[in-house]
């Protein structure tokens, strides 16, 4: 609801604002420096349209991190030199190497220029923002993760359950916080919710060699689906755990594009990245146009996500998807 | 003139069997050709229709067909396929085409299927079979049921708009045929018979007054040179005589040339060679066509007018919308009603073929009028103008017939004046709601215009040019205040108008005026229905009209009928009660149409009754019907604003509840009072 509330407003904005974009054509165009974590992708090409679409003439600078962080020190003083108008910038290391987290070392970052970045799962526990509603900095940015709710409405038109499992990491909040709101979700569903939080080893870290254990005793428990949700241990072991499901016939559903790419989840809720690049435009539209502040722009979300599809997986569980989600879904034959 | 004629034999209408024969052979020829049409038309509609929404189903057939292949693309296996329930259902509920969807297995074996309606035979006109591939394989199929109500609902609707043709021309083309028969042919034909007959007695003092230059005016003009010739011998036999008798000197036998001449003379009637009285065959008929063409013009806007009016509503005053659309049918019928008297007195100055083109003019100039207004009250004025050009033209035909007929066969004269007026109510609203389907009103409008512009032309070709009014006919029905006040005191008369007329008038100009088309409307129907569905009320009156006035005739007890006649009025104003639908609606039309058809002949039997009567309180027949047909015609006006006002209030079905009750309450209340005291009349006589 709220979310959706803000991509109203933010859609509002960017129709108010058009009058500005028009007359800021005859002036000097907006500089916004574009930081790649691995080169330009689907991200960089949304944010180029929103803008060529709403008539707002920028002069880009991008610059490729390419996975090395050791690049990240000069063109955190490239910003500073060329003082760009707004600051984009892919994935949470880009994000926090270049705009710095909350309590950022002093000097270490670009300040005073507004940020938005894209592509980072946990914005909050990367500490980049202090709540989605409030940044509580001249940053901003997009959700990448779709909520909980409808990553589960996405698997119950894959096929209607009656159980679903959930493997997590019981020392990481993230995980938990998610198996709390997961409860909560199938319970109002009438779905019984089997836990599985990874147990801990002698150094009390959760031990990955128990993870055989678990998911066959949540097959035994009669999981019809496996959720995989977004947090560091099971993005770490995704293809360890979705291989033990698969073995054990249990479908993985992925929450996240990591959690689906390179692992054996039968399907996946995940934002397409050209999208979310439309949405930071529409992000950096209000900053840059309508001179709206940064810190009083919540994180936006998308209201629409993509269901991919792991066939081979599908035919090999026997689990086939229903005619009508195959009309929408993609379907990735790796 | 012709009057004088003696008429016993030659009256016999020789040409009867002819015209029927020649109507009965239109009509067949009518029929096959419109078959043939009807059939060609049919087949063409069917091959350019049947393919698009063959093809519209391929199409979205396809679509789900592909869906379907692309999950077996996938290596779903075929019986395997996942909720296919929701899927096929879904595609039906996409597609309203559709009726049925089935996948079936490459040997035909059904896998899945929707619910509802069974699979229709493969191969059969209304079934789809798309074959799945995959990979240039087919691996199974999928089955449309493609439903063609659509289709054939429009191709009903053309069979029903053909049909309609057909009847109108038919009605038309006899109409025409029968006018043109009796004017060209048969009238001429009865007067030279006429004529053959008295010269066979020897009378030789008329020739027959024909300028057509066809076989019947060869044949008038051979006889007429024979009575020509024959006068011309006497004349010269006659000075022959004379010269003979001249030299004669023996008187006896002067005597006896001069008998013989007079004799002669007397056993024959001869005149003066040149000197022969023309007679011109003339006859009641002219005027039908004109009328008809007039009246039809008159009738083609029946289906719609309320709902043009509807159209062009701009507030009046406190006025009720319902009520203002049936303002100005009301106010027509009530300009009517003045114009007649008006137009009665001039029939006496102004020969009826004058009046009759000027009385088109007004017509004319109201539809023309009516179709280019923007708002209610030039509506108004336009169609009160329209009004007295109706008014003109009922009284200037009538005066027509009457002076061409003599009293005695006033009666078959009229009938074809009503002849002409109900075969325009039968066929005008049917043609009028076809036209206004496809041209709109306004466009409707002016093609009624034109129509009677037409009517005036045909009028100034047809109608008798010397026409004088040699015979004054009282159709101004003048009364003065004091008659008036002796008929209104007449208890029969009140009982017959009050309770009888008034209410039957009232359902005829509410109901079908005003209530019959806005309701159809309001139940979705287009206008060619609505005109078809006022054409049975015609057809039931066509119908049941002589049978009931035959047999009334013979039972010798018009109140019966009149009651009887009444309570079936009212049941069929119930029946959009009982079933709030299109075909509560036809059922009321024609049942209210048999009650009208039953109630009207006697009702005008018992208004002759009553007249012939009225000489005992001192009031001529002719004033008693005038007055009656006064008191209907404001029934008639009152009508569509009086149920235009019950509208304000309540629903359609409920308003003709109202008028059932109306009427249902005024037979009751007739039987008591009238009905009763007739019979008792009768009883006692």
């Amino acid at each position: 609801m709220r979310r959706t509330l803000f991509l109203a407003a933010a859609l509002l904005a960017a129709l108010g604002g058009n009058g500005a974009a028009q007359t800021s054509a005859d002036a000097e165009p907006f500089h916004v420096f574009m930081v790649m974590w691995r080169g330009v992708t689907d991200v960089e090409h949304g944010f180029r349209a929103h803008m060529r679409e709403r008539g707002i003439r920028v002069r880009y600078t991008f610059r490729n991190i390419d996975r090395d962080r050791s690049k990240i020190p000069g063109l955190v003083a490239e910003i500073r030199a060329t003082q760009p108008d707004l600051v984009h910038t892919f994935g949470t290391s880009a994000t926090l190497g270049i705009l710095g987290p909350r309590d950022g070392e002093p000097g270490a970052h670009v300040e005073g220029i507004p940020g938005v970045f894209s592509i980072v799962s946990y914005p909050v526990r990367a500490n980049v923002v202090e709540s989605f509603e409030s940044t509580g900095r001249p940053v901003t940015g997009t959700a990448f993760l779709a909520p909980l709710d409808t990553q589960l409405d996405a698997l119950l038109r894959y096929r209607p359950i009656d159980t679903l499992g959930m493997i997590y990491n019981p020392l990481e909040q993230n995980a938990v916080t998610n198996a709390e709101i997961m409860r909560d979700a199938t319970g109002a569903r009438g779905i019984e919710f089997l836990e599985a939080p990874v147990p801990l080893d002698a150094a009390g870290e959760p031990d990955p060699g128990r993870l055989d254990e678990l998911v066959a005793d949540l097959a035994a428990r009669g999981a019809q689906f496996l959720y995989m949700g977004p947090d560091s241990f099971a993005t770490v072991h995704k293809a360890a755990i979705s291989s033990l499901a698969v073995e054990h016939g249990v479908p993985v559903f992925a929450g996240t594009d990591a959690l689906f790419r390179d692992s054996q989840a039968m399907v996946g809720l995940v934002s397409q990245y050209y999208l979310i690049g439309k949405l930071a435009g529409t992000q950096a539209e209000r900053i840059l146009v309508d001179g709206e502040r940064p810190e009083d722009l919540p994180v936006a979300s998308l209201a629409r996500f993509a269901i991919l599809i792991r066939m081979p997986v599908a035919l090999q569980l026997g689990v086939y998807p229903p005619l009508d989600l195959l009309r929408v879904a993609q379907v990735v034959q790796s | 003139m012709s009057s004088t004629l003696p008429r016993e034999q030659s009256e016999r209408n020789v040409f009867r069997g002819v015209v029927l024969r020649l109507a009965a052979l239109t009509a067949v020829l009518l029929l096959l050709s419109q078959g043939v049409v009807s059939f060609l038309l049919a087949a063409t509609f069917e091959t350019s229709l049947l393919p698009d929404i063959r093809r519209k189903a391929e199409v979205a057939g396809d679509l789900a067909a592909g869906q379907i292949g692309y999950g077996l693309s996938l290596g779903i296996p075929l019986d395997s396929l996942v909720d296919m329930d929701t899927f096929l259902e879904g595609v039906l509920e996409r597609n309203p085409d559709f009726t049925y969807l089935g996948v079936l297995r490459p040997d035909h074996q059904v896998l899945y299927a929707t619910a509802g309606d069974a699979a229709p035979e493969i191969g059969g006109a209304n079934s789809l079979l798309l074959p799945i591939n995959v990979q240039e394989e087919v691996r199974a199929y999928l089955h449309l049921g493609v439903h063609e109500g659509a289709l054939r609902s429009e191709l009903a609707e053309l069979r029903l708009d053909m049909g309609t043709v057909f009847l109108a021309t038919l009605l038309v083309g006899i109409e025409l045929l029968v006018a043109f028969v009796v004017v060209r042919v048969s009238g001429p034909i009865q007067l030279a018979d006429r004529l053959i007959i008295l010269s066979a007695k020897g009378d030789f003092l008329r020739r027959i007054g024909l300028r057509n230059k066809d076989e019947i005016g060869a044949f008038a003009g051979a006889y007429n040179d024979a009575v020509h010739r024959v006068n011309t011998e006497f004349s010269m036999l006659t000075e022959e005589a004379e010269d003979a008798r001249a030299v004669q000197l023996d008187r006896s036998v002067q005597q006896r040339i001069r008998d013989v001449v007079t004799t002669l003379g007397q056993r024959f009637r001869f005149t003066a060679p040149g000197s022969e009285e023309t007679v011109v065959p003339r006859s009641p008929m002219d005027v039908r066509v004109p009328l008809f063409l007039f009246m039809l013009a008159q009738e083609l806007s029946r289906p719609f007018l309320p709902l043009f009016f509807d159209q062009v509503y701009t507030p009046i005053g406190f006025l009720s919308k319902e009520l203002t659309i049936g303002l100005p049918i009301t106010t027509f019928m009530v300009m009517v009603l003045i114009s007649i008297p008006i137009a009665g007195a001039l029939t006496d100055r102004i020969p009826p073929r004058a009046m009759f083109v000027v009385g088109i003019l007004p017509s004319v100039i109201g539809h023309v009028g009516a179709a280019q207004s923007s708002g209610i009250i030039q509506v108004l004025v336009w169609w009160t103008v329209a009004g007295l050009g109706y008014g003109i033209i009922f009284i200037s035909a009538q005066a027509y017939v009457a002076q061409h007929t003599a009293p005695t066969s006033r009666a078959v004269g009229m009938s074809g004046f009503l002849g002409a007026v109900f075969a325009a109510f039968v066929c005008g609203p049917a043609i009028g709601g076809i036209l206004a389907d496809r041209l709109g009103y306004k466009q409707t409008l002016y093609v009624a215009a034109a129509i009677a512009a037409f009517a005036a032309a045909a009028a100034l070709l047809t109608v008798d040019r010397e026409s004088r009014n040699g015979r004054p006919v009282d159709l101004r029905g003048t009364r003065s205040n004091r008659s008036w006040r002796r008929i209104l005191v007449q208890r029969d008369f009140l009982t017959l108008t009050i309770f009888s007329a008034l209410p039957s008038k009232l359902v005829l100009g509410g109901l079908f005026f005003y209530l019959i088309p806005l309701f159809l409307s309001d139940l979705g129907e287009p206008q060619s229905n609505v005109g078809r569905i006022m054409m049975v009320f015609g057809i039931a009156c066509v119908v049941i009209t002589p049978l009931a006035a035959r047999r009334s005739d013979r039972l010798e007890r018009p109140h019966v009928f009149i009651i009887i006649g009444g309570l079936i009025v009212g049941l069929g104003c119930l029946l959009p009660t009982l079933s709030y639908s299109t075909a509560g609606v036809l059922g009321a039309v024609a049942i209210i149409g048999s009650g009208y058809a039953i109630l009207n002949t006697p009702q005008l039997a018992l208004i002759q009754k009553i007249a012939e009567r009225g000489r005992e309180f001192g009031v001529g027949p002719g004033v008693i019907v005038g007055s009656f047909r006064t008191l209907e015609r404001i029934g008639t006006a009152a009508g569509a604003v009086v149920v235009g006002a019950v509208v304000t209030f309540v629903g359609y079905s409920e308003a003709m509840l109202a008028v059932a009750a109306l009427v249902v309450v005024c037979t009751i209340a007739y039987s008591l009072l009238g009905g009763m005291r007739g019979s008792e009349q009768e009883a006692a006589a």
